[in-house]
């Protein structure tokens, strides 16, 4: 395209935002490749008008608010300003992810000397491991609430997925046990985007299970429910209901006397 | 507080009203997201550098001297995180476009009436160069004026223009898979 031609006309003339195009439509009409730069953002702004702009879901502005905050509160004001702080704190996934190798380790090492003849090694070991993944879940949600899941940034070769593999076997070892051991039970408040966040990601990694108990199920789609937890809330009772897609489920808390929605508010 | 402007909560919130940086986090995080997904192509990422970002500035609230839009600056420090963070990751800013996906048909006169044939805006964004698709997604996507973009990456208006204008013949390329853009 010729260095003369008003290329801002052409893309003004696409947007149509022109009071005149007439001159657009002339420079476009009389030089082929200004009508070929024409259709490009034709093309361009089409793209970009039919794919809606991303949002933050309700969950991720919790957690947005909950880290920041965290993380200035956990600052030192002298030493720390112009330290990158996201990576300060280890993300949950990378220390899921290395929970979920040494899973791997003792549970090959078990089947190992299960097969000379131990098979309740491989169930002690295993137990003993799944557990001590589940209590890293727990202090890794603590230490980073925001990071609620996803890739390993650092490239390592662990992925969440088989992190949330380990976990999902441990439950299925486990069972109720380990629903019990891992239940919400009693907090304030003010830690429910914790806690949401929490039971966000029990579902996920399919550590929570239906509640056989749950009867508030004509509040939400009762067919679309994939996950109900008990807790009590400031001393009230509640319930956790996690419903769609069990790989991002979106999440209601219920009063579990009258059925009312606590959260999501508004 | 919803009445004040941008730089009257940033003086609040270096003063340490938290719920004045809360309503700037409010106003502005769905934007900084726009573009940190469309920079990194990952949500989580993207969330890891929106939240980022927020710290960052809250951090230096103190340096903001308003010679420019709050957003601006704000933009500014998003973008500077994104790339930090992709140069961290060590990944190839732009991947090539799925295995799977297959090109239009050529036969098909208007590579507009090809468009549910076309890979997403997404994608075809990921197959752009970092810059092409930094200054792309500022001016085209979020739609922000020519003089703030360049404010934002901090470069030439001039510099702007010509990147955009490259930037839009290969996306169009990729999207309607044309070889005719030089």
């Amino acid at each position: 395209m010729h260095e003369r031609h008003d290329l801002d006309l052409v893309f003004a003339l696409a947007q149509g935002t022109l009071e005149d195009p007439a001159p657009g439509r002339e420079l476009v009409d009389s030089c082929p490749e200004c009508a070929e730069y024409y259709e490009a953002n034709l093309l361009v702004l089409e793209a970009i008008r039919s794919e809606p702009a991303p949002r933050l879901t309700d969950l991720e502005r919790f957690r947005l608010r909950q880290a920041v905050w965290a993380e200035v509160d956990s600052a030192e004001p002298e030493t720390t300003p112009e330290v990158p702080v996201a990576s300060s704190t280890p993300r949950w996934y990378r220390i899921m992810g290395a929970a979920a190798i040494l899973a791997a380790f003792v549970a090959v090492g078990a089947v190992l000397v299960g097969g000379r003849g131990g098979e309740t090694t491989l169930t002690t070991a295993a137990r003993e491991v799944f557990s001590a993944t589940a209590e890293l879940q727990t202090q890794a949600d603590t230490a980073e609430p925001f990071s609620g899941g996803g890739e390993d940034s650092s490239g390592s070769n662990t992925t969440p997925a088989a992190a949330d593999t380990a976990m999902t076997e441990a439950a299925a070892d486990d069972g109720a046990a380990d629903a019990q051991a891992q239940s919400l039970g009693a907090f304030a408040a003010a830690d429910l985007p914790e806690m949401i966040a929490q039971f966000t990601d029990r579902v996920v990694s399919g550590a929570a299970g239906t509640d056989s108990s749950f009867v508030c199920g004509d509040r939400v789609d009762a067919t679309d429910v994939v996950a109900t937890e008990r807790a009590e809330m400031d001393g009230v009772p509640v319930w956790f209901v996690a419903t769609g897609n069990p790989d991002d489920p979106a999440v209601q808390v219920l009063d579990a006397e009258d059925c009312s929605v606590v959260y999501p508010t508004g | 507080m919803k009445d004040l402007a941008d730089p009257d909560l940033l003086t609040r919130a270096v003063g340490g009203d938290r719920a004045a940086f809360d309503e700037l986090m409010r106003r502005h995080e769905d934007r900084v997201l726009a573009i940190c997904l469309r920079i990194m192509r990952d949500r989580e990422n993207a969330l890891d550098a929106v939240q980022e970002t927020f710290l960052t500035v809250f951090r230096k609230a103190g340096q903001f001297r308003g010679d420019s839009l709050f957003s601006t600056w704000l933009y500014r420090v998003a973008v500077n995180t994104c790339y930090d963070q992709l140069r961290r990751m060590k990944r190839r800013p732009s991947d090539p476009l799925p295995e799977g996906y297959e090109p239009p048909d050529r036969r098909v006169d208007s590579a507009l009436s090809a468009v549910e044939l076309r890979p997403d805006l997404t994608t075809a964004l990921a197959a752009l160069s970092e810059e092409f698709r930094t200054t792309l997604v500022l001016a085209d996507v979020e739609g922000l004026p020519i003089g703030e973009v360049a404010a934002i990456l901090q470069v030439a208006e001039g510099t702007v223009k010509s990147r955009l204008h490259r930037a839009r013949k290969e996306l169009a390329r990729i999207l309607g898979n044309r070889e005719a853009w030089g």
